[in-house]
């Protein structure tokens, strides 16, 4: 079937008429384009069902014949340059974008109830459906170049979206600091992608890797300069996925809106440090020492962003360490070279995740009718109590994403850590048993959240509560989705 | 048709219907205004047609050549003509005067003298890119400053007198070097004076006095482009300047030194240009540190864009000293790029200073309600500025990466270092500029405003920001647009480096 294949390259451009006509409409018109409302929702959900569908086509194929198919135009031409654009598919291209279109269909449908209320409504379905236009771009990539172009642009999206409340001085504090420490890391990216193309004269993955494998073959390469390059490479992945020295924008970027903590920091922009790593493992491979940094930062970032989950009280700084810990795991196994065990942790935790942090999003939203609209209050597991006997379906889906987390044997997140756990016997006995007391930590603090928030008693006095329920139906179409997955 | 003096037409046109403007009937401003702005598109569409049907894109020599003499006795030429790096500063410079214009709708203080001025400098800054003939370009490049000075000390905030007059001390003082460089090149060698480009671009000089030359001329295009340590003037200039002189100034009059480097100090002297290239490299590496540094220390909003420009124009330098094709193609970009964000950021600057009144950043905030398509377009061009994907900086920048990675001139270890260094800035300059726009726009509450209710940008000003975004954005996603145009120049010129 190489006439889907054809028309591959169009993924990342089937949102991007949405973000377009909003941005464009809400310049010229403001008024029209707001009264619009609810119909902004219906296009963004629809065009990336369609993406959904592609992509499930995809994968299918995929996994029928283990094709990889590329698709090259240029971009610019010169004598002595030349930039292309391109469409790589292969499985880890067509998985990845099945992950980020389930999770940001979900999320959508979600926020379009979330966020009804809100002022900016017509402006967050612009910023998602173009940060989910890049971040598809970003697994279509075929080329460095474009990865960087594309992970900028998630960057951006990221900005904005933790920005979103701008009015509150520590969202606006909060997006900077992302942004920042986000631009040190493609920093470090960039430098990386120019350093690669020095040496091997080609920013195409398979070109480079093919190349620069002759290169090792034939020892050409300066072996510290290529260990130099894949350093600053690697910093990228750090500063988006939220690797320990760089890890400080994550706990922050929650004060935006929790759709986006769900969609964007959690599921699908900080995997993008690990998906960059996943798909530059052929060429870290052939380099020494930087496997073994990978897994050290892996290792030092599970255990940290674990014993920091510990001690929070906002339910959502709460479960954005928790989060850091688990992108801990997924780059101590690409460090460790389990290539595979990596990415199945990397979907099962994308999906469990945004499950908790759209049941954290109900309860906040249940919250503040009670206890005031300020995220010290809302956001505080001191105050909650013994919700189960008011949201029951939350309360089903959030234990759900707990035990999944925690890794209880039939749900999804059981298998892949346990496939990260055993192979990390094998790496090194000492890594093992960190990551083992870990993975007990991860128990502790997950349920220390559940059993704060739901169960014992309501700590706020409180009278004429009504939770949200409308959007307990989506929860559980999530968690049905992370079963299946089994 | 290819014998009608289009260029002529081109440089005198807006002048001399300028001067026509004291003749028009006193019927208030509208009539000035609507007369300023029709002269500046029609020069506008004059410009493009001249350009598009009698400009041969692949054809690196001068075209549209026009050769009149002018003074008999010292073989002095009215000598004009384009060829693929000047083009694209023409256009420039037409697209952001006539939008400068645009924005100077609310000037009401001498009106008449103000329009008069800016059609002046339209013609005054045409002249300089598409002249041929040393003296000329030297008349021309003086002829401007007199508009710029009059309008610096006339319209702007309560400094503007010490700022004009510190613009104008550095200015003349660079000029005087010019002068003695473009006499000195007129007159090495021969009983006649040379001053026709193309004959002393094929001229060589002993080694010293070619240095000599260099120097003379770097003076003269570092206070106008500008580069450390002459760029004190610049944030001065632009923090008092009214915002639609500061578009000129940024999107324009800083490019004119960036083109006189080119032209001047690459194309008629090459070895020296080579000897002088690393040094041109260090120094545009501190400039984007420094000025990144310096930034996010202004409290005064417009210098602190101020200081952006001066970090921006670093990349220039280190594209034209990296003497490589993609170099000089990625400083040429910057250059049309940076003209249209820097001139955009003083726009929206200015716009938003009109409606709050406030200049230190410190007091201003939450802004974002009030006004929220300011907003919108300043964070857009703030992202441009910070050199994001799909936008014009983005490729310039990159281009200039990878011209200092292919440059043949330089050591592996040199080259790692400055890009080392360079990347640095990439970290800075979203600290400033994203701490701009939090300081102006975020936040809930306006402490010091006199009065708490704007009016937001209407369709004038939107009509000026959307057509500064358009080629932003279409540069950044198609960058051939101006790459077609300056490739084969840029390759003419730099193959001169190597076959000599």
């Amino acid at each position: 079937m190489e006439y889907t294949y054809q028309y591959s390259w169009i993924i990342p451009f089937i949102p991007l008429p949405v973000p377009m006509l909003i941005g464009a409409g809400l310049l010229l018109f403001p008024t029209a384009t707001k009264n619009l409302r609810r119909m902004w929702a219906f296009p963004s959900v629809l065009l990336l069902s369609i993406v959904m569908i592609f992509s499930a086509h995809f994968f299918i194929q995929q996994l029928n014949n283990n094709s990889v198919y590329q698709y090259v135009w240029s971009w610019t031409i010169n004598n002595d340059f030349s930039l292309e654009f391109g469409c790589l598919v292969d499985p880890l291209t067509s998985i990845m974008s099945i992950l980020i279109t389930s999770v940001g269909i979900m999320v959508l449908i979600y926020s379009d109830n979330y966020m009804s209320h809100d002022r900016g409504y017509v402006r967050f379905f612009a910023y998602m459906s173009f940060s989910n236009t890049s971040m598809l771009g970003l697994v279509t990539s075929s080329n460095l170049i474009q990865i960087y172009i594309f992970w900028e642009l998630v960057g951006m999206c990221s900005y904005l979206l933790i920005g979103f409340w701008f009015t509150r001085p520590s969202a606006a504090n909060a997006c900077q600091k992302a942004f920042v420490t986000n631009r040190v890391g493609d920093f470090g990216l960039l430098l990386g992608i120019l350093g690669f193309y020095w040496i091997t004269g080609s920013f195409e993955f398979r070109d480079l890797f093919e190349i620069f494998n002759n290169l090792v073959s034939n020892n050409e390469v300066n072996p510290l300069f290529v260990t130099l390059c894949a350093f600053l490479l690697f910093a990228g992945a750090v500063a988006k996925s939220a690797q320990f020295p760089l890890h400080v924008w994550l706990p922050d970027a929650m004060e935006g809106p929790t759709p986006i903590s769900a969609l964007i920091h959690a599921a699908t922009m900080v995997a993008a440090g690990i998906f960059l790593v996943a798909r530059l493992l052929p060429l870290f491979i052939a380099i020494p020492y930087i496997l073994n940094l990978i897994s050290l930062i892996g290792i030092i970032t599970l255990f940290l962003g674990a014993t920091l989950a510990l001690a929070q009280k906002d339910i959502k700084r709460g479960l954005a360490y928790s989060t850091m810990s688990q992108l801990g795991y997924m780059m101590l196994a690409l460090g460790m070279g389990s290539y595979q065990a990596a990415l199945f942790h990397l979907i099962t935790h994308a999906y469990s995740k945004a499950l908790l942090f759209l049941g954290s999003g109900s309860i906040i939203h249940s919250m503040e009718a009670i206890v005031g609209y300020s995220p010290d209050k809302s956001q505080n597991m001191v105050l909650m109590g013994g919700l189960r006997k008011h949201v029951p379906i939350t309360k089903t889906s959030f234990l759900l994403g707990t035990l999944s987390l925690c890794g209880i044997p039939p749900l999804a997140c059981f298998w892949s850590k346990d496939e990260i756990l055993s192979d990390s016997w094998l790496y090194s006995p000492i890594f093992a048993i960190i990551a083992y007391s870990t993975a007990g930590l991860t128990a502790f603090y997950m349920f220390r959240i559940y059993l704060l928030t739901f169960e014992g008693h309501l700590n706020v006095y409180f009278q004429n509560y009504s939770g949200k329920k409308a959007a307990h139906s989506i929860q559980c179409l999530c968690g049905v989705k992370k079963d299946l997955k089994l | 048709m290819n014998n009608f003096p289009w260029l002529t037409l081109v440089v005198v046109l807006p002048i001399t219907a300028g001067s026509l403007i004291f003749f028009l009937p006193h019927r208030g401003n509208k009539v000035i205004r609507w007369y300023t702005i029709s002269i500046c598109i029609t020069e506008l569409l004059l410009t493009t047609y001249a350009f598009g049907y009698h400009f041969q894109l692949d054809d690196p020599l001068m075209q549209l050549t026009e050769n009149y003499q002018w003074i008999n006795f010292f073989d002095f030429y009215w000598r004009l003509g384009i060829d693929g790096i000047s083009i694209g500063p023409i256009l420039l410079t037409g697209f952001i005067t006539t939008l400068a214009t645009l924005a100077a709708w609310p000037v009401t203080r001498d009106s008449l003298l103000f329009h008069f001025l800016m059609l002046a400098m339209y013609s005054g800054q045409i002249g300089p890119f598409s002249s041929q003939d040393l003296l000329l370009f030297f008349i021309m490049w003086e002829l401007e400053l007199i508009p710029v000075y009059l309008l610096l000390s006339m319209w702007g905030g309560k400094k503007r007198l010490y700022s004009a007059t510190k613009f104008i001390l550095y200015t003349a003082g660079g000029s005087v070097f010019l002068l003695i460089g473009v006499l000195g090149i007129g007159l090495y060698g021969s009983t006649e004076p040379t001053l026709n480009f193309e004959t002393s671009a094929n001229q060589s000089y002993p080694v010293a006095l070619e240095i000599i030359f260099y120097i003379g001329f770097l003076i003269a295009f570092a206070v106008k482009s500008p580069i450390i340590p002459l760029h004190t003037w610049l944030p001065d200039t632009h923090g008092e300047a009214h915002y639609s002189t500061c578009m000129l100034l940024a999107g324009i009059l800083l490019k004119m030194g960036a083109y006189g480097l080119v032209r001047i100090n690459m194309e008629l002297l090459p070895h020296a240009h080579s000897i002088f290239s690393p040094w041109l490299m260090i120094v545009g590496t501190i400039q984007i540190i420094y000025a990144g540094l310096t930034s996010p220390g202004q409290r005064n909003l417009k210098k602190r864009i101020a200081y952006s420009s001066v970090s921006h124009m670093g990349f220039i330098i280190i594209g034209i000293g990296s003497i490589s094709d993609t170099g000089l193609n990625g400083a040429i970009l910057q250059i049309i790029s940076h003209g249209f964000i820097g001139a955009a950021l003083f726009f929206l600057a200015g716009t938003s200073y009109d409606r709050i009144r406030l200049i230190y950043l410190d007091e201003m905030g939450g802004m974002a309600i009030a006004i929220p398509k300011i907003f919108t377009t300043f964070s857009i061009l703030s992202m441009a500025s910070l050199a994001l994907p799909g936008m014009s900086g983005f490729v310039a920048e990159l281009i200039i990466f990878f011209g200092i990675l292919t440059s043949q001139k330089y050591l592996l270890m040199t080259k790692v270092l400055i890009t080392f260094v360079m990347a640095i800035g990439m970290i800075l300059t979203p600290i400033y500029s994203l701490s701009m726009l939090r300081q102006m726009f975020y936040g809930y509450k306006l402490f010091n405003a006199p009065n708490s209710y704007f009016f937001d940008s209407g369709p004038r000003e939107l009509v000026i920001s959307i057509s500064i975004l358009l080629p932003v954005i279409g540069i950044g996603i198609y960058p051939d647009f101006v790459f077609s145009l300056s490739v084969d120049k840029v390759e003419a010129i730099i193959s001169n480096f190597f076959y000599r």
